[in-house]
């Protein structure tokens, strides 16, 4: 069955990054009046930007706005207890629960009780208000715009911002990042080389990679007279409220550059203990699976290629299966391969059926780089259809998995919170090579899970007469802009 | 050595549940190191488990305590009574019938035991013929190895040598200063690939000369299913319990862990029939082809067994598993749905199948949320080498076995590329 997707319905950043917006701001709001906060809502709503098909970026606007909930702001804002606990189980836990930390590997200097937002014991958050820019001026005007000067009067308050410009392709470590992403069946995207995943995988109400039509939360028809939803089909007394949305994964990482850079200096140094620049390369390249240009080791496994790092038609059309399926290009346990081992597991064994699974675990990504002061890092975004199925998966499966496709004891060496005292396999003939005393490059910051409604819910949330009363909650506003 | 299994199932006193419950949770904690069963004293014995289930109030509570061992049966339960008494004493206090007072001794402990002991409609085992003893020196065997090639390197010492040369060096320490020396055994696990490709035959022989009988019955079999799947499309039964929380708590929180999942028959003598005829196939299927570490394609469990319980009413699926438990019940869906479905298309509210081995679990949230809602609490796993998946084991088997063998520079570097 072919997916038609409703553009004006799905919010923008499902099937855009943005990429000519360099500046953004992530803010995180609390609901404190919910219905001022509907009334805010509703203005709002109509300038969300949609996925409406893009026909050239130079049409697209100068700023962009996104927005996404959490179960509390789902909550606040009225939404039902049936159609809240219709919710999946990690998305009503949320990203702090010590279950969801243990899968996702937030202990110790990354557990919650050391971020700074989304932790039990910091303001809740209800609200991710995603704005982009072209510029500085045109950001600060749409956050104006959004929020106006006085946030309070919106029902919301400010539990954190942060600030991100992107000056190229590159994440902080210096290697081009988001080449990668799913190409969605029905959005126009024919990536080269990639299969076109079910719609169902990103967004909600849509036949997903296992031919699955997964249900979705829905709410009384009673509770939307005006009709702002579609009818859920499955339920004849119920209209849709997740249809065209999708789930939204934020996670702030801090990227220890220096301590990186440092490492693969020393992992590289000559027998007689002078640097080997070249070999230092090589070793970060092996860590990541690409060259800084982007350029898979699977295609250019013994130099750096830019050409073939900034050509989009070859730098992601690659699979491990035929030409690498050792590793000896691309260690089996570099970073690229842990996130996305594309046709290449030891089982299953066939290359088909193992991209097939691989494709079943599949995420979007719409990270910006951050730097605060000294700090800096990545603000991950993720978008999937099921944060235990894609994100967590990934995470806990793959990426923090030290047994991942047969390997022993090592995690994913870049993103995964090492001890302190990681390794990582490098394959060789004749004989492998072990980078023993990995430490933490990334720390988590803080995050949470979200939904991503589509339009027609948002607008349905704004109008929603059904309140329930709100506590009075005294708030730290912390500003991080 | 032949690995066995058994299954003691008892009742559990109602009034004992909660104490019994926080008990193993203590026990859980570290089954190893605890005073109460001392497992890790118990040479033979692979892993353990020991599950409730005690929420569908359609049957009695009842206690499943699940071991993988090598060697008989009768010698297990004299050693799991001299390691364990004080553990089986505390645990089995709250069950029905256990002995007391003066007529409480190991013989009668151990005749309690066997008379609780369920047995198993169809066993799988991962690496059939590896002792205890045999897996875990082949994992300290290629830690040595590692151990002495990475000092080697960095010495510069294995710089511009080949793979046999390598081998060779390999060889020289494992004969010389290494604490420890490789123990290959009689039927090394390589060896398996023939008694698979040799069982095939004659069960695939047998089926041929058979074919002729077999066949109609089979045809009337499929279509009696088929009939009953349709008509059980829209059939409402009683619903089973709500999922159990603390499955979830107890999950993902080591390499390998242990899944016990139960299901009740459908009431219908078709259904009846089909699960033990299903299971009596399988059990062949299992224990004389699927030896070669894989479960229908699926390279994480250790060990596998159905256990018809409740004078046949429900069926007790015991799996020990490496891996994530979302990974490991989604291979499922993604790999092998079909073995799944033979077992579980018979038991109620289980994902509609078709033709028995069909649809079930290939859908995943219809499989997942049967799966969730049927899964044991099962505070206590044990296991011999509980850091191994059973890819790491069959590549460690592998590498042990043929060490003595890969002479040539092509089998060497086949060898070195295990490590």
């Amino acid at each position: 069955m072919r997916t038609a997707l409703d553009f004006h319905d799905i919010q923008g950043l499902v099937l855009n990054g943005y990429r000519h917006l360099n500046h953004a701001r992530f803010v995180l709001l609390q609901i404190a009046d919910a219905d001022a906060t509907k009334r805010w809502l509703a203005h709002v709503a109509n300038h969300i930007g949609s996925a409406r098909r893009r026909r050239g970026e130079e049409e697209l606007p100068g700023s962009q706005i996104n927005l996404a909930l959490t179960l509390s702001g789902l909550s606040k804002l009225g939404l039902p207890q049936e159609t809240l606990e219709a919710f999946p189980r990690e998305f009503q836990m949320g990203m702090d629960a010590p279950e969801r930390s243990r899968r996702l590997g937030d202990v110790g200097e990354c557990a919650p009780e050391r971020w700074q937002f989304g932790a039990p014991t910091t303001p809740r958050i209800d609200l991710l208000l995603m704005l982009y820019a072209r510029d500085a001026a045109t950001l600060d005007q749409s956050t104006h715009q959004a929020l106006s000067t006085a946030p309070s009067s919106n029902g919301v308050e400010e539990v954190f911002r942060q600030h991100s410009v992107r000056h190229d392709d590159k994440e902080p470590f210096g290697f081009r990042d988001g080449i990668s992403q799913p190409a969605i069946e029905g959005s126009g995207q024919r990536p080269p080389g990639q299969a076109i995943l079910k719609a169902g995988e990103f967004i909600l109400g849509h036949v997903d990679e296992y031919g699955d039509l997964v249900s979705v939360p829905s709410v009384p028809r009673k509770l939307d007279p005006a009709g702002v939803l579609t009818p859920d089909l499955s339920h004849p007394t119920h209209s849709s409220f997740g249809r065209n949305g999708s789930y939204l994964v934020l996670r702030k990482l801090e990227q220890d550059v220096a301590g990186f850079q440092n490492f693969v200096a020393r992992a590289s140094r000559n027998a007689d203990g002078s640097d080997n620049p070249e070999r230092a390369r090589l070793i970060a390249a092996k860590m990541v699976g690409r060259w800084p240009s982007g350029a898979p080791l699977t295609l250019a496994p013994e130099k750096d290629d830019p050409e073939l790092g900034s050509n989009k038609h070859r730098n992601n059309n690659f699979g491990f299966a035929v030409t690498d399926r050792d590793g000896f290009a691309c260690p089996i346990g570099s970073h690229i391969r842990r996130a996305n081992p594309r046709d290449a597991l030891v089982f299953p064994k066939s290359p088909a059926r193992a991209l097939n699974l691989s494709n079943r675990h599949r995420i979007i990504r719409r990270g910006r780089p951050y730097r605060d002061n000294a700090e800096q890092g990545i603000l991950f975004i993720a978008l999937n259809a099921s944060i235990a199925r894609q994100f967590e998966f990934i995470q806990q499966s793959w990426l923090n998995n030290p047994k991942f496709n047969g390997l022993y004891d090592e995690i994913d060496p870049l993103s995964s919170a090492s001890t302190g005292n990681g390794m990582m396999t490098i394959q060789a003939k004749p004989l492998r090579e072990h980078l023993p005393g990995l430490p933490r490059f990334v720390t988590m910051r803080g995050g949470a899970y979200f939904f991503m409604p589509s339009i027609r819910a948002i607008k349905f949330l704004a109008q929603l007469r059904q309140t329930p009363r709100l506590n009075q909650i005294s708030r730290v506003i912390i500003d991080q802009g | 050595m032949t690995q066995n299994t058994c299954t003691i199932i008892t009742r559990i006193k109602p009034e004992n549940l909660d104490p019994l419950e926080a008990l193993l949770a203590s026990i859980g904690s570290d089954p190893g190191a605890e005073q109460y069963l001392r497992l890790r004293d118990i040479a033979s014995l692979h892993m353990a488990g020991i599950a409730v289930a005690a929420r569908d109030s359609r049957f009695p509570p009842i206690l499943i305590f699940e071991s993988n061992f090598d060697g008989p049966a009768d010698d297990y339960f004299r050693e799991l009574v001299a390691h364990a008494r004080a553990g089986l004493d505390a645990i089995y206090s709250k069950c029905e019938g256990y002995p007391s007072g003066a007529s409480r001794t190991d013989a009668a402990i151990i005749a309690y035991l066997k008379a609780h002991n369920a047995p198993a409609a169809a066993v799988f085992v991962g690496l059939p013929g590896q002792t205890v003893g045999s897996v875990k020196n082949a994992i300290a065997v290629r830690k040595e190895i590692n151990r002495f090639l990475d000092a080697e390197l960095a010495a510069g010492a294995t710089r511009k040598m080949s793979a046999r040369q390598i081998r060779d060096r390999i060889m020289q320490h494992l004969q010389g200063a290494s604490p420890i020396s490789p123990e290959i055994p009689p039927v090394t696990f390589s060896a398996f690939r023939w008694v698979a490709l040799r069982n095939t035959i004659v069960i695939a022989l047998i089926g041929i000369v058979l074919l002729p009988v077999l066949l109609p019955m089979v045809l009337i079999w499929l279509l009696m299913v088929r009939y009953r799947e349709i008509r059980e499309e829209n059939a409402s039964a009683k619903p089973d319990p709500p999922t159990d929380e603390r499955t979830y708590a107890v999950e993902d929180r080591s390499v390998q862990f242990h899944l016990a999942t139960i299901g009740v028959i459908k009431e219908n003598p078709v259904r009846r029939y089909t699960i033990r005829a299903v299971l009596a196939l399988v059990g062949v299927m299992w224990r004389h082809i699927l030896v070669r570490g894989g479960f229908g394609g699926i390279y994480t469990l250790h060990f596998a067994h159905a256990v018809i319980i409740d004078e046949g009413r429900r069926i007790l699926l015991l799996t020990c598993y490496d891996g994530s438990a979302l990974e490991y019940l989604g291979n499922f869906t993604d790999i092998a749905g079909a073995y799944i479905n033979a077992a579980y298309g018979s038991v109620e509210h289980y994902p509609a199948c078709k033709w028995l081995l069909a649809g079930g679990a290939s859908g995943l949230q219809g499989f997942m949320g049967w799966s969730r809602q049927h899964l044991q609490y099962t505070p206590v796993f044990y296991s011999a080498y509980p850091g191994e998946t059973m890819l790491n084991l069959m590549k460690d088997l592998e590498l042990r076995d043929h060490l003595y063998s890969a002479r040539s520079e092509s089998e060497a570097e086949r060898l070195l590329q295990l490590l």
